[in-house]
C-alpha cells in the first residue's frame, strides 16, 4: 500500500480488533466469513440453502432464489460485476463462479487481496460438490454434508422409480428463435437422463446447438420443454399450437416456463428432476408436494 | 479530382484562418474541459468516495482501492484510447478525403475481430480462460489486414485513397459476415463472450496495459502531428499537393502506417469502440475549422473527452448494470452530431 495510515488511527483500530477478539468467545468461529458477495445465482442458492443467507451482503440481479435474496445490496450482474461495487461492500469472502465476462473483474479482486473462490458448478456433480465446498468456507460441514446426502438421495429415488420404464424422447428448449436446444454435456442433458429421458438435443451438439425447425419436426419428440426466456409472458401456449403435428404437441406434453430450477446448478437440481420425471413418467412419479 | 466532391463544408468552404492565438486558446479550452471529465470520472461512481480516506491509503482501505485501483486506471484507459480513436479518425479522414473515413474503415477492426474470432475456434472458447491471448491475437489479426489492405491499394506503388476506402468497407463486410458465421456455429455461451468482446470497454483494474497503451498513443500522436501541414496541403487535391512541392505518396504511406498501428493497438485493448473517431473530428471541424494543425491535436483532446464522458455514463447510468461503452458513444454523439451538422449546413447555405 502507498501510505501508512495515521499513528493514532492504527492504534484505535488495533484497539477495536483487541475488543472484537476478546469479545469473541469462540475465536474458530470467527474466523468464518461473515460478508460474503456471491456473483454467481447457483452460489448464492448454496449460501441460502446452508443457512447462511443473512451472511450475504452482495448479489447479482440475476440472484432472484430464494425471495430473501431479492433483499440484497446488487453489485452488477452475473456476466459484468461491479469491482467497485464489490470493494465497497468489504466483504471477507467473495463467491463466483467462472464466465466469459467476469474474469477479469474476479482477478482484479484477488489482486487487490480480497480472498476469493471460484467454484464452478455447472453439472449434477458439480452442484453437489458446491455444496461441499461452500459449507467448508462457511464452516458449516455438517449442514453441508446433510444437504448433500439429501441431494443424493432424492436423485437416487427418482432414478430408482423411473428406471423401469422406456425413455420417451425429450427436446429441450432455451430459445425458439432461433432454436437452440440443450446439446450434449449440458447440466439438462445429464438432468434428463437421471429423470428417465432420451435427450433428442444432444444428438445437435454439444453444448447449446441452434437447430432448424426441420430437425424438430424430424425428431418429433415425445416431450417438449421450452424454457425460453420470457416464453409464458410472450404468448398463452399459441406459439407450440402452430405444431398439432408434433406428437408432444398432440398429447399436450409440452412444458413451457423458464423455471430458474430447470437452469442451474444449484441446490435446488433434485426438485428440477423430480419435475421432469413426472412430466416423463407422469404413471411412475406422481405429484410430490 | 479522382472523386466526387463529397459535400464535406468544412474542408473548403470554411477558411477561418488559423492564428496561434486562436490554436492556443482552442487548446486550452479543450485541455480544461479534458481535465474536468478525467475529474468527473473519478468521481462518478457507484460508490461514494471518502477523499481522505482514499487518498491516505492503507491495507485494506476500501476508498484507497476504489479510487487507485479500478476508477484512475479506466479513467486513463479510457482517455488513451479515446484519444486514440480521435486523432486516428482525424487523419484518415485527411488522408482519404472523405469524410466518412473513421479508424474502423481501414479493416483494423474487422482483422482484429477476426483474429479474435480465429483464437475462439481454435481454442475451442479456452481463449477466454486467458485474457492475454485474446487481444495478442487480434493485434495479429490487425496487423495482417491492414497489411493486406495496404497492399491492395497500392496502384503502380502507390496508395490510392479510394481504392483503401472501397477495400476497407468491403473487408470489413467479409470480416462481418465471417464472424456472424462463427457465431452461429460456436455455441450461445461462447458467442455471449465474443459478443462482450467485440462491444468494447475500457474497464481497467491495475496499470500495466495502461501504461503501454498511454505511451504508444503519445508516440503515434507525435509521429502524426508532423503531417499537419501535409495534410492540409493534401485537402486541395493531390495534383495541387504535389505541384506545392508535397511528397504525397510518402505522407499516406506514413499516416497511413501510424494511424493502422495506433488503432490496432486500441482495439486489442479495449474492443469495438464504435463513433469517436468518427464523429469527434467531425464535430471539432465543424467547431473550430479544417485546419489539420489545430484538427489533429484538438481530436486527440477531444476524443479523450467523449470517451471519459461516455464510459462515466455507461457505468453510472444503470447502475449496477453497466451498459456497453459503445452504446453510449453512439446513443450520444449522434444527435448531437446531426445538429451541429444542420446549424452548420444552415449558416453555410443559408
Amino acid at each position: 500500500m502507498r501510505l501508512q495510515p495515521h499513528g493514532s488511527r492504527l492504534a484505535r483500530k488495533g484497539f477495536l480488533l483487541a475488543l472484537c477478539w476478546l469479545s469473541y468467545p469462540c475465536w474458530s468461529g470467527a474466523e468464518a466469513p461473515r460478508r460474503i458477495v456471491s456473483l454467481s445465482p447457483e452460489l448464492t442458492e448454496i449460501v441460502f440453502a446452508l443457512g447462511a443467507g443473512d451472511r450475504l451482503v452482495g448479489v447479482t440481479m440475476q440472484c432472484d432464489e430464494p425471495p430473501a435474496a431479492r433483499a440484497i445490496a446488487r453489485v452488477g450482474t452475473f456476466l459484468v460485476p461491479t469491482v467497485e461495487l464489490v470493494l465497497a461492500k468489504q466483504p471477507d469472502l467473495v463467491l463466483a463462479s467462472p464466465s466469459p465476462g467476469n474474469r477479469r473483474a474476479v482477478e482484479a479482486l484477488m489482486h487487490m487481496g480480497l480472498r476469493v473462490v471460484v467454484i464452478q458448478a455447472s453439472s449434477v456433480g458439480e452442484a453437489r460438490d458446491a455444496i461441499l465446498e461452500v459449507s467448508r468456507l462457511l464452516e458449516q460441514t455438517t449442514k453441508g454434508e446433510e444437504l448433500a446426502r439429501a441431494f443424493e438421495q432424492r436423485i437416487a429415488a427418482v432414478r430408482e422409480r423411473v428406471t423401469p420404464d422406456r425413455s420417451p424422447s425429450v427436446f429441450f428448449l432455451v430459445g425458439r428463435n432461433p432454436l437452440i436446444v440443450a446439446g450434449a454435456g449440458t447440466l439438462q442433458d445429464e438432468m434428463i437422463r437421471l429423470a428417465g429421458g432420451k435427450n433428442v438435443g444432444a444428438m445437435a451438439g454439444h453444448g447449446w446447438p441452434r437447430v432448424d425447425l426441420e430437425y424438430l419436426l424430424a425428431q418429433d419428440p415425445e416431450v417438449i420443454v421450452d424454457a425460453s426466456m420470457g416464453s409464458e409472458e410472450a404468448d398463452n401456449g399459441t406459439f407450440w399450437s402452430r405444431f398439432a403435428d408434433l406428437r408432444a404437441v398432440r398429447s399436450g406434453r409440452v412444458f413451457v416456463g423458464a423455471d430458474s430450477r430447470l437452469l442451474r446448478a444449484g441446490p435446488r437440481v433434485p426438485e428440477a428432476v423430480e419435475m421432469l420425471a413426472r412430466w416423463l413418467h407422469p404413471q411412475r412419479v406422481p405429484l410430490v408436494p | 479530382m479522382s472523386q466526387p466532391n463529397t459535400g464535406n463544408a468544412g474542408e473548403f468552404g470554411d477558411a477561418r484562418y488559423l492564428t496561434k492565438s486562436r490554436f492556443v486558446t482552442v487548446l486550452s479550452f479543450l485541455m480544461l474541459l479534458w481535465f474536468g471529465s478525467f475529474l468527473l470520472a473519478l468521481v462518478a461512481g457507484n460508490v461514494r468516495l471518502d477523499w481522505r480516506e482514499a487518498w491516505a491509503g492503507g491495507a485494506g482501505n476500501v476508498h484507497h482501492l476504489i479510487l487507485f485501483e479500478t476508477r484512475l486506471p479506466r479513467a486513463l484507459l479510457a482517455s488513451a484510447v479515446g484519444a486514440g480513436l480521435g486523432l486516428a479518425g482525424a487523419a484518415l479522414q485527411g488522408l482519404l478525403r472523405n469524410p466518412l473515413a473513421e479508424p474502423h474503415l481501414i479493416g483494423v477492426s474487422g482483422g482484429a475481430a477476426l483474429g479474435a474470432v480465429a483464437a475462439v475456434v481454435v481454442s475451442g472458447g479456452r481463449v477466454f480462460g486467458s485474457p492475454e491471448l485474446l487481444p495478442v491475437a487480434a493485434a495479429l489479426g490487425a496487423l495482417i489486414s491492414v497489411a493486406v489492405l495496404y497492399r491492395l491499394s497500392l496502384v503502380h506503388g502507390r496508395l490510392q485513397p479510394h481504392v483503401l476506402l472501397l477495400a476497407g468497407v468491403v473487408y470489413n463486410a467479409f470480416a462481418g459476415a465471417l464472424i456472424l458465421c462463427v457465431n452461429a456455429l460456436v455455441d450461445f455461451y461462447q458467442a455471449h463472450g465474443l459478443l462482450s468482446w467485440l462491444m468494447g470497454s475500457v474497464a481497467a483494474y491495475g496499470y500495466r496495459t495502461v501504461a503501454v497503451v498511454n505511451v504508444y498513443t503519445v508516440v503515434a500522436a507525435v509521429w502524426l502531428f508532423r503531417f499537419a501541414r501535409p495534410l492540409n496541403v493534401l485537402s486541395l487535391g493531390e495534383t495541387s499537393a504535389r505541384q506545392l512541392g508535397v511528397a504525397v505518396h510518402r505522407v499516406r504511406t506514413a499516416v497511413f502506417l501510424g494511424a493502422s498501428l495506433l488503432v490496432g493497438v486500441v482495439v486489442a485493448v479495449s474492443g469495438m469502440i464504435g463513433f469517436v473517431g468518427l464523429i469527434v473530428p467531425h464535430t471539432l471541424r465543424l467547431l473550430f475549422g479544417a485546419d489539420y494543425r489545430l484538427l489533429l491535436p484538438s481530436s486527440f483532446v477531444g476524443g479523450a473527452i467523449f470517451l471519459l464522458v461516455a464510459d462515466t455514463l455507461a457505468r453510472t447510468l444503470f447502475a449496477p448494470v453497466e451498459l456497453p461503452v459503445g452504446v453510449v458513444t453512439a446513443l450520444s454523439g449522434a444527435p448531437f452530431f446531426v445538429y451541429l451538422l444542420r446549424r452548420e449546413q444552415r449558416r453555410v447555405y443559408g
